[in-house]
């Protein structure tokens, strides 16, 4: 993949609190931390894995930096402006650069529109194109993300969960996008399907010079599609690296489980299988000191004192844990 | 579409999906239900009459003929028997088939109007929320059909009275419908892809969210319709509605009560009109429930 030094994304210290209401004056009474101080570049044609287990905020952080849902804090600078500060009509016309794909195919797409309308409305609210060269794109759209013109009329319920991806890509490419976050784009699709959809996705990269944020759990997944990855746990990022590097040398012991867990094709392949103990605290009530402190097979006195900060282990590869 | 079509794929032969209607699919589910397909006969049928009244009725429904009082059923002349003044009953049946329907689609109009815009709103909206529904509570508050007689009683008796009393009532109901119907629809992907395409909030609300409601409108305002004539009918049937001579149902039952012994056919034969019209208009929303789910095909 073709990756320019060019930043176009970066995120500092990216926060997300959702409120916890109670009682009958809506007293806010704590706060689930989703997101918790995230940082990350994204260079122009590259792609960011970021993986993780549910809920420790992978969908929210894609979803905060498109700000479908409002930042609590910290910076998101996009193709050189940054997007927390936009007022409410500079934030919609800045809408047509990032996109979203999304995990759902069934909830994705409007069930009263056909194919062809969902991708011409895409094309309509950005006044994009009018007439023929509406039609001409539309029809273009359905054949690059391998449907084909003949699809135009088909309501959602039509097809199967494969092609309404499909269709969900075609929206997103509708208003030539320079990034696209895909919130776990495959993991509701068959393994056949999976394969077909992650290839459609790299075609279009390369064509199209998109730069990808691409969320999933699915480690062997990610490491096929991504340039670096970027292991979360509890609203924060452990260790990020090259993905060539995170897989044959990971630091942190959360990110050495998650690879002990990838399934080996060669059934005498003899892997050493990392089991965690203990289960995740909750974001509302997160622990003092490091957020892996509980289940960490190697911790030590600190780390139940002071939380680590993200650090350059050197070559790119930053990783948050005392014990490197 | 066509020439797109052959112009992009150079001549080569490709089936042609069409687009395939969606109400011609609704209606292709809807005849399949037969409850629904007799709600649907029913309501036609009345439509029809009220439709042709002055051509089909054999009398002017407000001719008196003193004569010819309290006539049982079967009596020449008058199949259906007449009233205390004379009047022909079939005649006045027929007419009150028109003031039933226009008072029913007008209070849920008028229900609708403004059911369906606090019901977006407080959806969307989660600020607006609380206000709208607490003041929808205090309206809930009020039992049946007690609320709409508070709104007669302060606007004066009188078909126009009726309509706007049972079309207020018919807001809070509406209204929770829909908001129950955009709280689910607003957290679809679809409607997060509206946002992030740069979509405002006026187009989310009225061409992502609005259309996808429909169907939940459609099926509630067909049983508010039966709800709305039986209390319209109710209304009129306390005096509070239609006045006399009009011919409306409520109406005749109630002056007919005064009679149930002489002519009992005077209380009854109006009486079952309603029934059968509530009737019709619930089985019909019943199919509709079931035919406008565009998530279920082929069922």
């Amino acid at each position: 993949m073709s990756t320019s030094n060019e930043v176009l994304l970066e995120v500092k210290d990216l926060k997300k609190y959702f409120p916890v209401k109670k009682g009958f004056i809506s007293k806010k009474v704590n706060y689930v931390k989703a997101v918790d101080g995230v940082s990350f570049t994204l260079r122009k044609g590259e792609t960011l894995g970021l993986v993780g287990e549910s809920g420790c905020g992978k969908s929210t952080t894609g979803r905060t930096i498109l700000r479908l849902i409002e930042p609590t804090d910290g910076i998101i600078n996009f193709d050189g402006e940054n997007i927390v500060s936009l007022n409410k009509k500079e934030l919609r016309k800045k809408r047509k650069d990032m996109q979203i794909i999304f995990q759902d195919p069934y909830s994705s797409l409007n069930p009263r529109l056909t194919a062809g309308e969902i991708i011409g409305r895409a094309i309509d609210v950005n006044n994009l194109a009018k007439g023929k060269e509406r039609e001409r794109r539309i029809n273009e759209l359905l054949d690059i993300v391998g449907l084909g013109a003949r699809f135009y009329n088909r309501y959602p319920n039509e097809f199967s969960g494969g092609q309404r991806q499909r269709i969900g890509i075609a929206r997103a490419l509708a208003c030539n996008p320079k990034l696209i976050v895909c919130d776990e784009p495959i993991s509701a699709l068959d393994v056949s399907i999976q394969a077909q959809i992650i290839n459609l996705l790299q075609d279009i990269q390369d064509e199209f010079q998109l730069t990808y944020l691409f969320i999933a759990h699915n480690l062997a997944v990610v490491k096929h599609i991504s340039d670096n990855i970027a292991v979360m746990y509890l609203g924060k990022i452990v260790e990020m690296a090259d993905k060539n590097e995170l897989f044959e040398n990971p630091h942190h012991p959360y990110t050495k489980a998650l690879l002990s867990a990838i399934l080996s094709p060669n059934p005498k392949d003899k892997k050493e299988r990392i089991k965690l103990e203990g289960d995740v605290p909750s974001p509302m009530n997160i622990p003092k000191g490091c957020r892996f402190y509980n289940r960490c097979p190697n911790k030590s006195k600190i780390c139940s004192e002071v939380e680590p900060e993200l650090k350059d282990m050197g070559g790119g590869h930053l990783t948050a844990c005392h014990n490197i | 579409m066509a020439e797109s079509i052959s112009a992009l794929k150079n001549g080569e032969v490709e089936i042609e999906y069409k687009k395939s209607s969606q109400i011609k699919e609704i209606w292709r589910r809807l005849k399949r239900n037969r409850t629904a397909v007799v709600g649907l006969f029913i309501i036609s049928f009345i439509a029809i009459i009220a439709l042709l009244a002055p051509v089909i009725s054999p009398y002017n429904p407000y001719e008196q003929n003193l004569n010819q009082r309290l006539l049982g059923i079967g009596a020449r002349g008058h199949i259906l028997g007449t009233d205390e003044y004379g009047r022909d009953l079939l005649s006045r049946l027929i007419y009150g088939a028109r003031l039933s329907l226009i008072v029913g689609f007008c209070s849920v109009a008028f229900g609708l109007v403004f059911g369906v815009l606090l019901g977006l709103l407080s959806g969307y909206y989660k600020r607006l929320d609380g206000i709208i529904m607490r003041i929808i509570d205090i309206l809930l508050a009020f039992p049946g059909v007690l609320l709409a007689l508070a709104i007669v009683s302060i606007l004066g008796t009188g078909i126009v009275n009726v309509i706007i009393a049972v079309g207020i009532w018919s807001i809070p109901t509406i209204a929770r419908v829909v908001r129950g119907t955009v709280l689910y629809i607003k957290e679809m992907d679809y409607v997060t892809a509206a946002k992030a395409l740069g979509e405002s909030d006026f187009m989310i609300l009225f061409r992502e969210i609005l259309p996808n409601c429909i169907s939940s409108i459609v099926v509630y305002s067909t049983m508010r319709l039966a709800t709305a004539i039986l209390s319209a009918a109710t209304l009129s049937f306390l005096g509070l509605g239609a006045q006399p001579p009009v011919a409306e149902w409520g109406a005749m039952a109630s002056t007919g009560r005064n009679f149930i012994f002489q002519a009992p056919h005077l209380t009854l034969l109006p009486g079952f009109a309603i029934i059968l019209i509530v009737y019709g208009f619930n089985s019909l929303g019943d199919g509709l429930r079931d035919a406008l789910d565009p998530n279920l095909k082929n069922v």
